[in-house]
């Protein structure tokens, strides 16, 4: 009978797999709050935009390498970003910019 | 064995959720991201090690093959690999609800992180479809182990590069160290598996002595270790038979042992091999005395070593008599006269190999036997057509709750015999059975 313990240890190994992701998920992630009112807005443009756009899934460390690499061609970039996420061209051009400029522009 | 089942079992949880686990401490994001995309991340971060531990799940650990059973390790690895599909769809799948393209699933995309991901994806969806599929697809059992491990490298090699381009949860150090010890811990399973087995194999050969045709599409291949002393087995264990030119041969098979775990003093063992597919039909009968073969062995939980009862009740259905065959010359060499129930089940009078030897044993071990024969000839006074459970309660000892059962056969008829033995009043944990149809 050890084939029917094998099929019960699986399907509990699923469930207690997705309960670690659900559980993961709880204790990092938050829906980004809006931001209060009386807090200034950040200083570049790019800076914004890429907090409005792309902070929920990236950050600029991770991003940076896709955007100032040496075979990077801007063209392509601002075609993937036209279908990805919901900034408009000008938007994606901005957050581009924003990422271009190396650590220092920060 | 109970302690060490668990303990292994603990080991592998622990090795799957750890990524996770040291992420949630390590977490690199200063800003909080949704929920779907954080599940999403979690549902890669487990199928990363669910993969990885693929490799050693199927590896001839025998550590982990005694407290579970080979083929149990074997149907756990063939469950998990559909968990870690699931896994790895809905990864992308959740990001495709938030923000991914779903240009994303191209492998050819320029962009490596969807491009890798995508291969790592793929991969595991062909791996699965080559499995389940193998016998619509045509594919030989040694072409498919050919797939498949091409597969599995490809999948683990793209996932290793999409962990790399996403550069997310595997920026922060201890992360990258985790990473980097399970692609070693991988990669020398897999070694140790692919090229120490083998090489260490090759120094070991073993000679076919003989190859015997029982009739019933049936041969009984004995083989003698050649220059080392072999390895000792417990009565129903099984060992691989490698065939071809030499032990990375992909002609490898996994085969009862078919003879008295007292060894002869030469060491030599038996195979029952039955002309099931390209392998038994094509190559075992051509397999000459003096020809050269490898056996790496033992592996299985299938055994009446060790197993406390009153008796054993054993219920074969066709080539399922292999294991019982060993455990019954077992018991005549060690003078064992524990009472024996051998229920054995085929299609008709020719087609149940070593039925003469099994009358011989008759008189020499306390055994009784019950042929059940679907299409027995005319004067047959036997049991005929299907073992059932009216068929069962006839035969059954009268203490035979107090009885270690063995059922060896067909699939289909393993489910309902088991069935009929739980439905009669055996405990599940007086039952062994041994499943290697996976593929």
């Amino acid at each position: 009978m050890r084939h029917v313990t094998v099929r019960r240890a699986a399907l509990l190994l699923g469930s207690v797999f997705l309960v670690c992701a659900g559980l993961f998920a709880s204790l990092v992630s938050r829906e980004p709050a809006a931001a209060p009112a009386s807090l200034p807005a950040p200083g570049p443009a790019g800076a914004a935009l890429f907090q409005t756009y792309c902070a929920a899934c990236h950050t600029v460390e991770s991003l940076r390498p896709f955007v100032t690499g040496p075979d990077v061609r801007r063209d392509e970039l601002e075609a993937f970003l036209a279908d990805h996420g919901d900034a408009s061209g000008e938007d994606d051009r901005l957050i581009l910019d924003y990422l271009s400029r190396g650590p220092s522009g920060r | 064995m109970l302690a060490r089942g668990i303990a292994w079992f603990s080991c592998y949880v622990l090795l799957v959720v750890a990524p996770a686990a040291i992420a949630v401490a390590v977490d690199p994001f200063p800003v909080p991201r949704p929920a779907l995309v954080e599940i999403s991340v979690a549902l890669g971060l487990l199928a990363f090690p669910l993969v990885l531990a693929q490799f050693a799940l199927v590896s001839h650990l025998q550590a982990a093959s005694r407290p579970f059973g080979t083929d149990a390790l074997v149907q756990f690895h063939r469950y998990m690999g559909f968990l870690a599909l699931a896994f790895v769809i809905a990864h992308p799948v959740l990001l495709n609800l938030r923000v991914l393209p779903w240009s994303g699933w191209s492998p050819f995309s320029g962009n490596p992180v969807f491009r890798s991901g995508a291969v790592a994806s793929w991969a595991i969806v062909a791996l699965v479809v080559t499995t389940v599929l193998r016998r619509r697809l045509r594919l030989s059992y040694e072409a498919w182990r050919t797939v498949h491990l091409a597969l599995a490298l490809t999948a683990a090699a793209a996932m290793v590069a999409h962990v790399l381009a996403v550069n997310g949860y595997s920026r922060p150090g201890p992360m990258r160290v985790v990473f980097t010890g399970y692609v070693l811990l991988a990669g020398a399973v897999l070694m140790a598996y692919r090229l120490v087995r083998p090489l260490r194999l090759r120094s070991q050969p073993w000679t076919v002595v003989e190859n015997l045709d029982e009739g019933a599409s049936t041969r009984t291949l004995r083989v003698r270790p050649a220059g080392h002393p072999g390895f000792p087995f417990d009565p129903g264990q099984f060992a691989w038979l490698i065939t071809g030119s030499s032990p990375f041969s992909s002609q490898q098979h996994p085969l009862s042992i078919a003879s008295s775990a007292e060894r002869p003093a030469d060491g030599s063992i038996e195979f029952a091999v039955k002309a099931l597919g390209d392998w038994s039909t094509g190559v075992v009968p051509g397999l000459a005395p003096g020809a050269r073969v490898w056996v790496e062995g033992a592996y299985g939980a299938f055994t009446t070593e060790g197993k406390a009862g009153q008796g054993f009740v054993l219920i074969a259905g066709g080539i399922g008599i292999a294991p019982v065959r060993s455990m019954l010359q077992t018991l005549r060499d060690r003078g064992d006269r524990r009472h024996v129930v051998l229920v054995y089940a085929a299609h008709d009078e020719t087609r149940a190999p070593f039925r003469r030897e099994i009358e011989r044993l008759r008189g020499k071990i306390n055994l009784d036997v019950v042929y059940v024969f679907e299409a027995p000839p005319e004067d047959w006074t036997g049991e005929r057509g299907f073992l059932t459970m009216d068929v069962l309660r006839r035969h059954l000892p009268a203490h035979f709750t107090r009885y270690h059962y063995f059922v060896c056969g067909p699939p289909p008829m393993m489910d309902a015999v088991e069935a009929m033995l739980i439905e009669a009043g055996v405990a599940p944990a007086s039952i062994d059975s041994e499943r290697f149809q996976v593929v």
